[in-house]
């Protein structure tokens, strides 16, 4: 007798691979990347599944919402250069496939390495819980354990966007069309959900030092909130003096920076934190963190829109 | 007992309104009637999974919860709904000189 939650699992995984396949090889970039979405949706199931919401949140919200977003938007510029039907040359088929083959190979050959039933370092991690700043285990690793990582992934993060922002300022590539629709329903809503969205954004990033949820997350979703209020017409980032913004998208980076450096002064370990006030320092990075992705999310897809200052003098 | 089964059939019924709402995404002729059949239909059929859900609740907050999930798809399924019906509309007006 096979369980109901085996069946549900196993079409989840047969969905999975259903969805890539189609995304991959169906001949029109638009409903590529529908199938896209669709798959970042069921991966987000799939997540639940494995019981890490925190990575559901994440791929509902980054992998299937913005890059879906993003993706659909660069599928309009194609489409306007080109036409949607897509046909790669053959050279970059065989590079596509001997890039993906080579990874496959290696990932395998990672997996053989992993003795099975391995519990990983999930107990090492909860055994030592209690010594961090914050009671959930996610947030503990993010910002305590491997601060370092993510310390270099806000680094990663803030370098795209800097390409992202220099490349539109010179080329002018409009990204949406924005004013699409003066629509007072779009407007209506947006009034409705805007003080909701941060609201739960504001939660979710305090609720990530006990429970699912965080600086990414939540970062994310104030992103969402301010995308969605640009479309409505009611400028927020756009209107933000670029010197303003440009700070604000470093503010991850540079809270790190100044953490580490003040640490390693007073002679300790780099992102060693200290035991009393670790909580203040954690929350206080969460926030920094959260803002600079909620605008680097917002950057990413307005982009173009955003006010550009004169070009500066270069020598 | 009759909880389970009141919820039961909430719950069905609204698997019902999606699977045909999904008929109708799927065999409608075009944008308006393929727009109503997935808005209609997803709209009454979380409603009624959701209701069926609340009648298992164990706490208010979770009846809070799904409330507003329901309420939050719902309004932003309508506007979505609305958006591309509007600009489908603006297209179908274009003349077709570009052709």
């Amino acid at each position: 007798m096979i369980g109901l939650e085996v069946v549900f699992d196993v079409s989840v995984a047969v969905l999975l691979v259903v969805l890539a396949l189609e995304s991959l090889y169906t001949p029109n970039l638009f409903t590529s990347i529908a199938f896209f979405i669709a798959f970042g949706l069921v991966m987000a199931l799939a997540w639940v599944r494995l019981q890490a919401p925190d990575l559901a949140l994440a791929e509902a919200a980054v992998g299937a919402g913005l890059t879906g977003v993003l993706l659909l938007d660069a599928a309009r510029e194609i489409a306007a250069v080109r036409g949607v039907e897509r046909t790669p040359r053959s050279m970059v088929r065989l590079t596509s496939l001997l890039v993906a083959a080579g990874v496959g190979v290696a990932l395998v050959a990672a997996l053989l390495e992993v003795p099975p039933r391995a519990a990983g370092l999930a107990e090492a991690v909860r055994e030592a819980l209690p010594l961090t700043a914050v009671e959930h285990g996610v947030t503990s690793v993010l910002l305590d354990f491997r601060a370092l990582d993510t310390f270099f992934e806000t680094a990663v993060l803030l370098l795209a966007v800097i390409t992202v922002l220099v490349l539109q300022a010179h080329q002018h590539v409009r990204i949406i069309p924005w004013e699409l629709s003066a629509s007072p329903v779009l407007s209506g809503l947006v009034g409705l959900l805007a003080p909701v969205v941060l609201v739960f954004s504001g939660y979710l990033l305090w609720a990530g030092t006990h429970a699912p949820g965080g600086a990414f997350q939540a970062g994310v979703l104030l992103g969402a909130g301010g995308i969605l209020l640009e479309l409505a017409g009611v400028h927020t980032v756009s209107r933000l003096p670029r010197r303003a913004l440009r700070w604000l998208l470093s503010l991850g980076v540079a809270g790190f920076a100044l953490l580490s450096g003040t640490l390693l002064l007073a002679g300790r370990g780099l992102l060693e934190l200290p035991g009393a006030g670790a909580r203040t320092i954690v929350i206080a990075l969460e926030i920094a963190i959260a803002v600079s992705v909620a605008l680097t999310v917002v950057s990413l897809v307005v982009g173009s829109n955003l006010r550009l200052e004169p070009p500066e003098q270069e020598p | 007992m009759v909880l389970d089964g009141l919820s039961l059939l909430a719950v069905t019924a609204g698997v019902l309104f999606f699977v045909s709402g999904t008929l109708g995404i799927l065999r409608f002729p075009d944008v308006f009637s393929r727009l109503h059949a997935l808005t209609k239909a997803d709209g009454l059929g979380l409603g009624l999974i959701v209701l069926g859900l609340a009648l298992q609740a164990t706490s208010l907050a979770v009846i809070g919860k799904l409330a507003l999930v329901w309420i939050v798809a719902a309004l932003s399924g309508s506007t979505a709904c609305y958006l591309m019906a509007h600009f489908e509309l603006e297209r179908a007006q274009e003349p077709h000189d570009r052709a």
